[in-house]
């Protein structure tokens, strides 16, 4: 039987300027699938994530998405985002819209559903994430992981196929860590198509399906999340693992 | 709620709570000597004589004034208005991705805001004609505060557009909105809040440009409290008036566009200061 991956990046290529950010990078990702990309600052992780949604545009290669090409710009590429959540490591709310706001606020523009159908579902969502008495509030007057829950929500709220997390742990507060990853193993576990990019081992054991070891804009390792921990082929992630594993 | 100075700096301890008390009390002193001075020397050369400030209680003159104070304010609420809708188009433009959009709007931007108002306003009187264009002198006064405010609030606007965290954006267009409509929905609202002080002071700037109205014979406060001044002779009564009013009027306009904004783009957090 053919493959029917979700997603495939073919030969993908990105310079900013001079910069060769991403170097021929080659990957499918299976419906139901989560990877977790891993590497040193500045490898490339987000710019790769980036790519999948249209954020960044690359110049080589391809990306196709549910058997459709990425599109290159427009209302096809607002539609393509539409059905990819992406999680952002500063969360990115709206400052000036309530809890509740931000999260209608896609469906209600984009989907154009009923004000009370959008609600309905937010509720459901923000009870879900343990943050349903902070609807009313502003984002600034949440701590950063209410905060992320919310930005979650918001994602989610579309119905995606494919959610992208660009390092949402890490601009968080250490104790506020564990409840954004519960809802992100949570999701894992109900079979959501996720690109993970993150330094939580914990959570790259318990839920990646596959690692991508990234350096200097090349994948240069992809492998079970044991298998790479535990004996990672490559001597650049061995140095990338002894490093994280002594800070 | 506390303000934003209050926020900026560490409350104060006894000694400092002191010292606050005591500076405050000393320039409170110093400014009701000062006022009633001034109040005295005035009164003593028979500024402050009943008979100098009757003409005020005089129906034509109160009517005068008053047909005045529209006056100054039509041609400002129109010119207002037509300034912050051409500044938000212009500062629209320049976030185009069409490099020669860019390019052209900064150019405009660039002569019109260099020109002096009263420059501009010569420019209609003498060039309009030229073309056919008849223009009454209350359209020639709102075209040129028109053009010359709109290049300042663009200016202003796109300033605080640019300054927006690039996450807005970005969060806006993965949630499957287009460009446009994430610059419509999510920076505009947030890029005219943090815009608000200074938006409010070119506004009454352009109020106070009214006065330019002369040159056209435009019958705007300042225009009439000088007839008026000239026919009865006193001048420096009509002119106090005139400040009296100009006070009360920019004082009420930024307080109803302050109150006006922040409830249109509230974030739950007491001033703009603390808000990215
Ligand atoms: N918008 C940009 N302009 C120029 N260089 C960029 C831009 N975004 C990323 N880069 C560069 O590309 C490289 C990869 O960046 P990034 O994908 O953010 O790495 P990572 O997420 O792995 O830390 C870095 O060297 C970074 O400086
Ligand atoms: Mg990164």
């Amino acid at each position: 039987m053919p493959r029917d991956p979700l997603v495939r990046l073919e030969n993908v290529e990105k310079h900013f300027g001079r910069h060769h950010a991403l170097k021929s990078i080659n990957l499918e990702i299976d419906r139901g699938e989560v990877i977790v990309v891993i590497g040193p600052s500045g490898s490339g992780k987000s710019t790769l994530c980036r790519t999948m949604n249209g954020l960044e545009r690359i110049d080589g290669g391809t990306i196709t998405i549910d058997g459709q090409p990425l599109p290159e710009e427009g209302r096809a590429l607002a539609r393509l985002r539409a059905e990819v959540g992406m999680v952002f490591q500063q969360f990115n709310l709206f400052p000036n819209k309530t809890v509740l706001e931000n999260i209608i606020f896609a469906p209600r523009k984009v989907q154009r559903q009923s004000k009370t159908d959008a609600i309905e579902k937010a509720r459901q969502l923000l009870a879900r994430f343990g943050v349903a008495d902070q609807q009313e509030k502003f984002p600034a007057q949440l701590s950063g992981g209410q905060q992320q829950r919310v930005a979650i929500a918001r994602a989610l709220i579309m119905e995606p196929k494919l959610m992208l997390f660009d390092e949402a742990t890490s601009a968080l507060d250490p104790e506020m860590v564990r409840g954004v990853l519960d809802i992100m193993q949570q999701l894992a576990a109900e079979g959501m198509t996720m690109v993970v990019v993150t330094h939580e081992m914990g959570f790259a054991r318990a839920s990646a399906d596959r690692v991508v070891f990234m350096d200097q804009g090349q994948i240069v390792e992809i492998a079970a999340p044991n298998t790479f921990f535990d004996s990672p082929r490559s001597e650049r992630a061995n140095m990338f693992l002894r490093d994280i594993l002594r800070n | 709620m506390t303000s934003a100075v209050d926020r900026m700096f560490d409350p104060p301890g006894p000694r400092g709570r002191r010292t606050i008390r005591l500076v405050s009390i000393a320039s409170a002193v110093v400014l009701i000597v000062l006022v009633a001075a001034l109040l005295y020397v005035f009164g003593r050369s028979g500024g402050l004589d009943a008979d100098r400030w009757s003409i005020f209680e005089s129906a034509g003159v109160l009517k005068l004034l008053a047909k005045a104070l529209l006056a100054t304010i039509r041609a400002a609420l129109a010119a207002g208005v037509a300034a912050m809708v051409l500044g938000t188009i212009l500062a629209l433009l320049r976030l185009s991705r069409m490099s020669w959009i860019r390019g052209m709007v900064a150019a405009y931007v660039e002569v019109t805001r260099s020109l002096p108002t009263l420059l501009v306003l010569y420019f209609t009187i003498l060039m309009l004609p030229n073309y056919g264009v008849r223009l009454p002198v209350y359209w020639q006064l709102v075209l040129a505060l028109t053009v010359t405010n709109a290049a300042m609030i663009s200016e202003i606007l796109r300033a605080s557009l640019l300054a927006l965290p690039k996450g807005q954006l970005e969060a806006s267009l993965s949630l499957g909105l287009t460009r446009p409509r994430s610059i419509w929905y999510i920076l505009l609202p947030q890029g005219f809040r943090a815009a608000l002080p200074a938006l409010v002071a070119q506004l009454i700037y352009l109020l106070k440009g009214t006065v330019l109205g002369y040159v056209i014979s435009y019958e705007e406060l300042l225009y009439s409290s000088r007839m008026i001044g000239e026919y009865t002779g006193f001048l420096l009564q009509s002119f106090l008036v005139a400040t009296l009013i100009y006070l009360a009027v920019n004082t009420a306009l930024s307080l109803v566009l302050s109150a006006l904004v922040r409830r249109i783009t509230d974030t739950g957090r007491s001033n703009a200061l603390i808000d990215n």
